[in-house]
C-alpha cells in the first residue's frame, strides 16, 4: 500500500511538472481629446447660368470634429489667402479690392448636424475676405461627428461686373477647422 | 578466581580498544548517492512597461498607438513540447463613451496590434485583433526551446482607433497576457 501510494505521488508530480503556465498584466492609457480635421471634397469653378448672372458655384467640404465640454470657439471658418487680382478698373473680380464696390464674393453656409452636440452653419450671406477669416460652422460643446466625418458646403456668388476684364480668374480659400 | 578476573579483565579492555576499530572497517573509504532532478517545461513573463500610454500624432484623427514590452523565460520539452504567449483584454476601457474592445462604437473602432518577438519564439503574423472574451496570440514556441537566462524580448505594437464620436477624457484598459509551455 504505501508503495502504491509513493508511485501515484510521483507521478502527480511528473503530471504537473510537464505543462506550465504563467500571467503578467499591462495597463493602456489613452487620452482622448479634442480634435478635428477638414478636407475638400469638390470645388467646382463658378459659373454663370444667365447673362451677367453672378458666377456661383459650392464647395463640399468634410469635416471631423470631437469638442470638449466647456463652451468655446471651436468651429470652421474660411478666408481668401489668394485674390482673384489686384482688381480695380479693367481688370478681373478681387476680393481685396474689386473694381467696385459692391463687386461681393459672398457665401452661404450648411451643415450636416453631427450624430452628438451641434454644428450651426453661417446664417445668411456671409462676405468673403482676404484679412480676416470668417465663419462657416460655429461647434458646440461635446460635439462628436461620424467617424467618416460630416458634410457641409459653402455656396459661393461672385458679382458679374461688365468691368471684369475677359479672363480666367483664380483665388484660393482657405478652410480652418478648430476644436478646443 | 584472581587469575580468571585478571584475564576477563584483559579480554574487555581489548574489546574496549578494538571495537572502534572494527566499525570503521565496516564501511569504504568514499561513499556516494544519487542526485537527480526533473527539469521540466516552465515559462514565465514580466511586463516592462506595465502603463502603456497610447497617443495620436497631429490633429486629424489619426490612430492612437503604443508599445507595451515584455520579457519571457520559456522551456519546452525535448519531444513533443511547444507553447504560447497570448493576450486578453481582462478589463475593458472605461468610462464609458470612448473607445470599447467589447462595444465600440463604430465596426470599425477596433484595438489591434502587431508583434515583435525575439528568438525562440516566433511572433504573430499580421495584425491582430484584441478580444475581451478570447485569448489572441502573441507567440509560439516550438519543441525544445529554451530563453537564456536573461530571457528573451517581445512586444506588442498597439493600435486603436481614433472615432470623433469619442468623448474627450482619459480611458483605461488591462490586458492579461498568459505564457504556458509543455
Amino acid at each position: 500500500m504505501k508503495k502504491t501510494l509513493m508511485v501515484a505521488s510521483i507521478m502527480l508530480l511528473a503530471a504537473s511538472m510537464s505543462y506550465a503556465q504563467n500571467t503578467a498584466t499591462a495597463s493602456l492609457t489613452v487620452s482622448v481629446g479634442t480634435e478635428a480635421a477638414i478636407s475638400v471634397t469638390a470645388s467646382p469653378a463658378l459659373t454663370s447660368s444667365t447673362t451677367f448672372g453672378d458666377y456661383t458655384s459650392t464647395t463640399q467640404l468634410n469635416y471631423k470634429v470631437r469638442t470638449g465640454a466647456i463652451a468655446t470657439t471651436a468651429g470652421i471658418t474660411v478666408e481668401i489667402t489668394q485674390d482673384f487680382s489686384t482688381g480695380g478698373a479693367n481688370g478681373g473680380p478681387s476680393v481685396a479690392s474689386p473694381p467696385t464696390s459692391g463687386d461681393l464674393l459672398t457665401y452661404s453656409c450648411t451643415a450636416v448636424a453631427p450624430p452628438a452636440g451641434t454644428a450651426t452653419p453661417c446664417t445668411g450671406s456671409v462676405t468673403a475676405s482676404t484679412s480676416a477669416a470668417t465663419s462657416v460652422v460655429a461647434f458646440g460643446v461635446n460635439t462628436q461627428s461620424l467617424k467618416v466625418g460630416n458634410g457641409a458646403t459653402t455656396s459661393w456668388d461672385l458679382i458679374n461686373d461688365p468691368n471684369y476684364k475677359a479672363g480666367s480668374y483664380t483665388a484660393i480659400a482657405t478652410y480652418t477647422i478648430s476644436a478646443i | 578466581m584472581k587469575k580468571t578476573l585478571g584475564i576477563m579483565s584483559l579480554l574487555a579492555l581489548g574489546l574496549l580498544l578494538t571495537a572502534p576499530r572494527a566499525q570503521a572497517q565496516t564501511g569504504a573509504p568514499t561513499g556516494t548517492t544519487t542526485v537527480s532532478v526533473t527539469i521540466g517545461p516552465q515559462a514565465g513573463l514580466t511586463v516592462t512597461n506595465s502603463s502603456t500610454p497610447l497617443a495620436a500624432s497631429g490633429s486629424n484623427f489619426n490612430l492612437f498607438t503604443g508599445t507595451t514590452g515584455l520579457t519571457y523565460f520559456v522551456r519546452t520539452t525535448t519531444t513533443g513540447g511547444g507553447g504560447s504567449i497570448t493576450l486578453k483584454v481582462t478589463s475593458d476601457f472605461s468610462p464609458t463613451g470612448g473607445p470599447s474592445v467589447a462595444s465600440p462604437l463604430a465596426p470599425g473602432d477596433a484595438l489591434t496590434y502587431t508583434c515583435t518577438v525575439a528568438s525562440p519564439g516566433t511572433a504573430c503574423t499580421g495584425t491582430q485583433t484584441a478580444s475581451t472574451s478570447s485569448q489572441t496570440n502573441l507567440a509560439t514556441f516550438g519543441t525544445n526551446v529554451h530563453t537564456g537566462t536573461g530571457g528573451s524580448t517581445a512586444s506588442v505594437g498597439w493600435s486603436l482607433a481614433n472615432d470623433p464620436n469619442y468623448k474627450t477624457g482619459t480611458y483605461n484598459s488591462t490586458v492579461t497576457f498568459t505564457i504556458s509551455a509543455s
